[in-house]
């Protein structure tokens, strides 16, 4: 549909004008930041690069913060002084292997064991259950860590007061789950300001479950996105501290009507009208940048079959098409004429 | 000579073109404006500012192209807008400098500008 601008004449019948204009957030480049979103980039040693940025366009995505440990697949314990309050067994037990199977297991301690047994342990793989039961009076916490040394699945992560004497009542425990154990690879949010923080195993976790867990996060709400993909693995040294996602920036927006515009290659941009025109009388293309610099815009072909007109910048100190940065005031302008039917 | 105008028509609806150009004078203000609703103004070494008189709304689409009388490694570019100070920058940007630069006067040496604004409610 066209309009009449009021008391705009031109030679020849017929003449549309068409107006419009689009920034450079449209380069669909591998650094999100380019389509002014937040990002940052995780550095694997032995790998591909991964990507995150920010979900929201703008300056509010370099609020975000970014962090990864190699603390995954930790291994499910219980302290059973804090934990449990116990009063006279403070040694803290862990789950032999690391990942979440350490948490199904439950602990009983209790003085069941008769005159001399010393202590006891039952460790039950069918219904995942250790049972610790000693001599109230006379068992010390060295001899329940004794004990344990000698289960297929547990260890002492942390010992005890090995002298105190155990007694029963003080350091009774009913059927109670170990707890913290992870999983090999995960992803959780929380914190203001956000910061999404990537758990990962040395060796074990691969770029591509590193970004499939920032992508799907085991809790908290999902402010980024990952890329990269392979199978190559992170490293203990691959982990960072916290970093600040940045580089979001207002997007400028497709201004006009009429058409549509996408990123072909670097430099190259392809308007597409939504209206066929039999013929293009004219078409002017300008840039608009920020701060001057040695780049210009240019029109390129004119394909009436397709609707199609391709534009182009050229830096002239690279002597070839360039990309522009995105920033508010960078923008292509560009303003045609078409004839609106075949008779001139 | 006859000369037979006809209305033009534009994709979305209440369009408002102004046009014009300016002479560019070296270091000196620039001469010879043409077209209406605007005055312009030597901001430092090819720079200029084309002030309007009144703004029109939502703007879609500005150009700026350097015409001379003698081709050469020079264009216009559009700079900073502004519409609440209803300014727009225009650079000359010399390439063999490598920066913006002054245009010698000359009958034929003028840059031109075509701005088309939407009028404000409209379809964007």
């Amino acid at each position: 549909m066209v309009w009449p601008t009021d008391e705009l004449n031109t030679r020849g019948t017929n003449r549309v004008k068409m107006a419009g204009s689009f920034g450079f957030e449209l380069l669909p480049t591998r650094r999100q930041g380019d389509r002014g979103r937040a990002y940052y980039t995780f550095p694997v040693t032995a790998g591909t690069d991964i990507q995150v940025y920010s979900d929201v366009a703008g300056g509010v995505g370099n609020a975000l913060d970014f962090q990864a440990t190699a603390d995954g697949s930790a291994k499910a314990a219980i302290d059973f002084d804090v934990d449990a309050g116990l009063t006279q067994l403070d040694t803290i037990m862990e789950f032999k292997t690391g990942g979440t199977g350490g948490n199904d297991w439950k602990v009983s301690v209790m003085a069941g064991s008769g005159g001399g047994e010393g202590v006891n342990i039952g460790e039950d793989t069918t219904n995942k259950l250790l049972t610790i039961m000693y001599e109230d009076g006379v068992s010390t916490v060295t001899n329940v860590e004794t004990a344990i040394g000698l289960t297929t699945n547990f260890a002492v992560r942390t010992g005890g007061t090995g002298a105190s004497v155990l007694a029963a009542g003080d350091d009774d425990l009913a059927e109670t789950n170990l707890t913290g154990g992870t999983a090999a690879t995960y992803a959780v949010e929380s914190g203001s300001p956000s910061k999404t923080h990537l758990h990962y195993t040395d060796a074990v976790t691969t770029v591509t479950a590193a970004v499939a867990a920032l992508n799907t996060l085991s809790s908290g709400t999902k402010m980024m996105t990952a890329t990269g993909s392979g199978a190559h693995t992170l490293a203990a040294g691959d982990a960072v501290a916290k970093q600040d996602l940045a580089g979001g920036a207002a997007t400028s927006g497709v201004r006009g009507l009429g058409f549509s515009v996408a990123y072909t290659s670097v430099g190259t941009f392809t308007v597409t009208f939504d209206d066929s025109f039999p013929t293009m009388i004219s078409a002017k293309a300008c840039l608009q940048l920020a701060t001057a610099a040695d780049q210009f815009a240019q029109v390129g072909t004119y394909t009436a079959a397709s609707k199609t007109l391709v534009f182009y910048v050229w830096d002239k100190s690279d002597n070839a098409v360039a990309n522009v940065a995105i920033a508010a005031g960078n923008r292509l302008n560009f303003i045609c004429e078409f004839a609106n039917t075949d008779l001139g | 000579m006859e000369r037979t105008v006809h209305p033009i028509d534009s994709v979305g609806r209440r369009r408002v073109v102004v046009a014009g150009s300016f002479a560019p004078d070296t270091a000196s203000a620039p001469t010879d404006l043409y077209g209406k609703g605007f005055t312009v103004a030597r901001t430092s070494a090819g720079i200029f500012t084309v002030t309007l008189e009144q703004i029109y709304g939502q703007l879609d689409s500005a150009i700026a192209t350097l015409q001379l009388a003698t081709a050469a490694d020079q264009f216009a570019q559009v700079g900073a807008v502004s519409l609440s100070a209803k300014t727009f920058v225009i650079h000359t940007w010399d390439v063999s400098g490598n920066a913006v630069a002054d245009i010698a006067a000359n009958a034929n040496n003028r840059v031109n500008f075509e701005f088309v604004f939407r009028a404000s409610g409209e379809e964007v």
